[in-house]
């Protein structure tokens, strides 16, 4: 009995000796965040210290005002929001689309779309911006929100990840479907979509926050303040002549915000959707 | 499903933007009668100098603006104009080029080739102005014309500087800042200190860049020209000849004293705050950074600005005119709006806006109409730092500018990376000196092969 | 064999343009934003450009013959595969020791994996500017905390590095999850049949979790290398705002591309450089898809 107790205990103390040590591992990774935590609420002149220091001798929220004050950050980020909030929208609708025709028709060319599809992921956006300004800029999108969101509307990794994930199921779901006089479009929208809610989710949320973080093609396709996002918001704390790091920091810990807040609320939708099959070889 | 998560995700964003609530309201606005002409301004000024510059736009339409029906909305573009303006032409994008934009000089030669572009010059051929160009200090002029036309009005100008730490100084035994650069090699020394191996108190802090070498190189002699067509002023420049007059070498040769001391910082880290921790005691910024010096230093210890040490003793150059000005364009081909933004070009440059914005942000006054309004004496004896600044410009040669090199960038690039790598011992002063003079002949050569 | 069970027989057009309805969005998009773009760029890399981007004439391999024999572009090339080699391995591993941390259940597993999650919500501006200041030689935690006096930013030997570290940082969270979820994956008997006491837990990893999760190592592998192949955002943050004294220690193939297009207005060298980073990271996704054969273990 005692001995039971005692492996008991051993094993309830490791249990939490464990838990400890994951949660300071998990600290020690977001140091930088605290870090930059730590400065927001530091007055300008603790923050040049030799040796520096880390806990703020007084604790202030005049970065945060400054940062707020200088920038008009509540309509950056409505138009971050929306830019990537509607983007990630399609970006999803046309991955589930086109991972649709890969994974349940069989066509002449099929493979070889696919690869031209999978190909684009090796051509980067810097390469072809000037170019896509142009078309852009002649469907006269400069200065909308349409201009700044056309770019994102879809992503070959997205619809790869998508395809994965249609493949775990088996055919003969949509040969059932069909037999029971289930139209090809009905069984997409009414039975496969509802099913991959987990990777849908996945690709919303990362490509929600891909696009919140985007900076150059934004800032190229608007030239109106009321038009701007969050990113550029952030360097407009850049001063000219150096960094000033106490607002600058306070900016970011504001920008962080929303997408860790996102982050916290859908975390277990993410992996459950990565484990849908997203990568199953 | 999708429904429901959008829906958590704007509850969630909105509360999340609770933070932000407090932010200030997008200048909007809104004349009191019919709106006749609005001017797009574009400029690059971020934090203290684009709360000045806005309020330059917003008091120009309480104003002038409101008697004759214009309105200036202006518009943080990036800390590069030229950049936004180069996309916008090559797409053929006319339609959104903006009336008035803040360029650097460097930009001038790309601005050129735009079709839309009004030299200010032209505005002033139509007579009628109410800012001349005799009110306009002669360098900045200079700094913003292209082959005897005016392109730029310059707006926001500044001078390169050397701090130095007074108290520092009067530590180790010196009276007054260095004037040359054998002079500076000698205070290093006597400034620096070891500990073992490694420098604990540097002398100088600057990264030798384009931006820098201009000066050294313009200011020997009573001026000196960076490149041929005086530097690209009077037409493309196709070399660079600081090679051939021996300048580049004349500069390299001095400042290798300065390396030899051992207690020169060659790269730059966050040179404002690591001057006022008292890092090194010396240092080679614009004058733009006066305001933030002053701020950061506080009552800590005392410092002070110079001109810039000189190549040699005998030099009566000076520096060069740093900073932007503003070009206009003419998008929609009609005079009546280029009238309009010619309005506020005028009033940027006039004598009470420019004092403002000189206590604003530090830029030196370009209108010299603002030394007799009542105040500025005053505000300069209690900020002397400003008074070298502007005396230094004054007492320049018009004909000390930074070049015209096209290729601005890249000639950037290629100086500050054989400059460090002198610094650090990595290449010798020939290596340096023919590493410059021949990259930067290639790369220009190669530019004039494409644009013929 | 799935191809097999697809619909075989005769089909009527209706049923023949059917899927090609679904992936017109996707065929139009990228027609438009990304083929367009990209056969004019790798066209006019074979011409002479000016500064307007007009292309004049035709001069075949010159412009490649010039950016290869660059010392600049070379550097930048020797710098990409640094970045390469050095940030997504080292962010993949750190990851799956966090997700080999994570995958046994407590009660505070929520906590820890939220926070090895994190780093995913990060953007590049803002973890540029918080490592800028950590990374100041005096003033920066870093050198602090190490106890070193290393130039992080300004030095030959380091700039590179420090530039990967941010990018290892940033990547955790991202590669955290799809190893979580891989490691979930697994079937649990698989897992049970070990118990957790250490030499087991070694022996675990090795012969059952490492070998299972090998796609998904592969997959982010593959993706990552591709990207990383393509880096410019960090290294156009710390150059273009001049908080670097010299670029060459970081510049990468990219970034180098950029310069030339957007400051320069070298549209020679830019599309030239653009084409061999396209081609460099098309070998190296080559050599990886051979590799898969030996390495990659599917069930």
């Amino acid at each position: 009995m005692s001995k039971l107790n005692s492996t008991l205990n051993k094993r309830k103390i490791f249990d939490i000796l464990y838990q400890v040590f994951a949660i300071t591992l998990g600290l020690f990774v977001i140091l930088p965040i605290i870090y930059a935590a730590l400065i927001s609420f530091m007055p300008a002149n603790q923050i040049l210290r030799r040796p520096p220091t880390f806990i703020p001798k007084k604790w202030i929220l005049d970065n945060y005002k400054l940062a707020i004050n200088t920038t008009t950050l509540g309509r950056f980020m409505w138009n971050s929001l929306i830019l990537a909030g509607i983007s990630s929208v399609v970006r999803v609708i046309t991955a589930a689309m086109a991972a649709f025709a890969f994974s349940f028709y069989k066509f002449k060319g099929r493979n070889l779309i696919f690869m031209l599809f999978m190909g684009t992921i090796m051509i980067p956006g810097d390469i072809v911006l000037v170019t896509n300004y142009q078309t852009v800029a002649r469907m006269g999108l400069i200065n909308t929100y349409m201009g700044m969101m056309i770019v994102f509307l879809c992503s070959a990794a997205n619809i790869f990840m998508m395809r994965q994930y249609f493949l775990t199921f088996s055919l003969t779901i949509k040969e059932a479907a069909t037999v029971d006089g289930c139209s090809n479009l009905r069984f997409f929208l009414q039975i496969l979509l509802p099913l991959s809610t987990p990777v849908m989710t996945t690709i919303f949320i990362s490509a929600f926050i891909g696009t919140w973080n985007t900076y150059l093609w934004p800032m190229l396709v608007t030239n109106d303040n009321r038009m701007r996002t969050v990113q550029v918001g952030v360097t407009m704390l850049n001063f000219p002549d150096g960094v000033v790091y106490g607002p600058v920091m306070a900016a970011s810990i504001l920008v962080l915000l929303p997408t860790v807040l996102i982050f916290l609320f859908f975390q277990r939708k993410i992996v459950s959707g990565i484990m849908g099959g997203a990568v199953k070889g | 499903m999708k429904k429901v998560l959008t829906i958590a995700m704007c509850l969630l964003m909105v509360a999340s933007m609770g933070f932000a609530a407090g932010s200030k309201e997008i200048v909007e606005t809104k004349p009191a009668t019919l709106p006749i002409r609005t001017v797009e301004f574009w400029h690059t000024m971020s934090g203290v100098n684009a709360t000045a510059i806005d309020k330059m736009a917003e008091q120009f339409n309480a104003t002038i603006g409101k008697a004759q029906g214009i309105v200036v909305k202006s518009v943080f573009q990036g800390n590069d104009n030229s950049e936004k303006l180069k996309t916008l032409a090559q797409a053929g994008d006319t339609k959104n080029f903006p009336d008035v934009a803040q360029i650097v000089g460097a930009g001038i030669p790309a601005a050129m080739t735009y079709s839309q572009l009004v030299p200010v010059q032209d505005m002033y051929d139509k007579g009628g102005a109410f800012v001349t160009k005799a009110d306009l200090e002669p360098n900045m002029i200079r700094s913003f014309t292209y082959a005897g036309k005016m392109i730029g009005m310059p707006v926001s100008c500044s001078a390169i500087l050397l701090y130095y730490n007074k108290d520092m100084f009067k530590e180790v035994g010196l009276a007054n800042p260095p004037t040359t650069i054998a002079e500076m090699a000698d205070s290093i020394k006597k400034l620096m200190v070891v500990k073992g191996k490694d420098v604990e108190r540097y002398g100088l802090n600057v990264a030798v860049r384009r931006y820098q070498l201009s000066n050294f190189i313009g200011g020997q002699g009573a001026f000196n020209f960076f490149g041929d067509n005086e530097g690209g002023r009077l037409a493309p420049m196709t070399k660079v000849t600081f090679g051939e007059d021996g300048t580049l070498r004349a500069f390299l040769t001095e400042w290798e004293k300065v390396i030899k001391t051992g207690g020169y910082k060659a790269w730059e880290d966050d040179i404002n705050e690591e001057f006022a921790l008292e890092l090194f005691g010396m240092a080679i910024m614009s004058t733009a950074r006066i305001g933030k010096i002053t701020a950061l230093v506080g009552d800590k210890f005392a410092w002070g600005v110079a001109p810039l040490p000189k190549v040699n003793a005998q030099d009566k150059g000076g520096i060069a005119v740093g900073g932007s000005c503003v070009v206009m364009f003419d998008p929609d081909k009609d005079s009546a709006q280029v009238d309009a933004a010619w309005q506020f070009v005028q009033y940027m440059a006039s004598p009470e806006v420019q004092f403002q914005f000189h206590k604003d942000t530090g830029y030196i006054p370009v209108n010299k109409k603002v030394y007799t309004l009542p105040g500025v004496a005053e505000h300069l004896a209690n900020n002397p730092a400003y008074k070298v600044a502007i005396d230094a410009i004054h007492n320049s040669h018009p004909n000390n500018q930074e070049p015209f090199d096209i290729i601005n960038w890249e000639i950037d690039t290629i100086i500050k990376n054989h400059m460090l790598a002198f610094a650090q011992g990595k290449e010798t002063l020939q290596q340096c000196h023919d590493g410059i003079v021949n990259e930067c002949n290639q790369k220009l050569a190669d530019y004039h092969k494409a644009n013929k | 064999m799935r191809a097999n069970q697809l619909m075989r027989k005769k089909k009527p057009v209706s049923k023949v343009v059917e899927p090609f309805l679904y992936l017109l969005p996707a065929i139009i998009f990228f027609i438009l934003f990304t083929y367009y773009p990209f056969i004019k760029t790798a066209i006019s890399s074979l011409f002479m450009v000016d500064s307007m981007g007009r292309s004049k004439a035709f001069v075949g391999l010159e412009n490649f013959i010039r950016v290869l024999s660059s010392p600049a572009f070379l550097i930048s090339i020797k710098n990409t595969f640094i970045y390469m080699l050095l940030s997504a391995p080292v962010s993949i591993f750190i990851a799956l020791i966090l997700a080999l941390v994570a995958h046994k259940k407590t009660r505070s597993s929520r906590i820890s994996e939220t926070l090895f999650a994190l780093t995913m919500a990060m953007s590049m501006s803002v973890s540029a500017m918080i490592f800028k200041l950590a990374y100041n030689p005096t003033i920066g935690a870093l050198n602090f905390i190490l106890g070193t006096r290393i130039n992080w930013l300004n030095s030959s030997e380091w700039a590179m590095v420090a530039i990967s570290m941010i990018s290892v940082w940033m990547g955790i969270g991202f590669n955290f999850l799809f190893l979580l979820a891989a490691i979930f994956g697994i079937s649990p008997e698989l897992l049970e049949s070990a118990s957790i006491d250490g030499a087991r837990m070694y022996r675990k990893t090795v012969s059952i979790i490492l070998p299972m999760i090998s796609p998904t190592l592969f997959f982010l592998i593959i993706t990552s290398m591709a990207k990383n192949m393509m880096m410019s955002g960090l290294v156009l943050i710390f150059t273009n705002s001049g908080s670097l004294s010299t670029t060459a220690n970081v510049e990468t193939m990219i970034s180098y591309m950029y310069k030339q297009a957007v400051n320069n207005l070298n549209y020679n060298d830019a599309y030239a450089a653009a084409m061999v980073a396209f081609v460099l990271t098309f070998i190296m996704m080559l050599i990886s898809f051979r590799f898969e054969k030996k390495g990659v273990f599917y069930n």
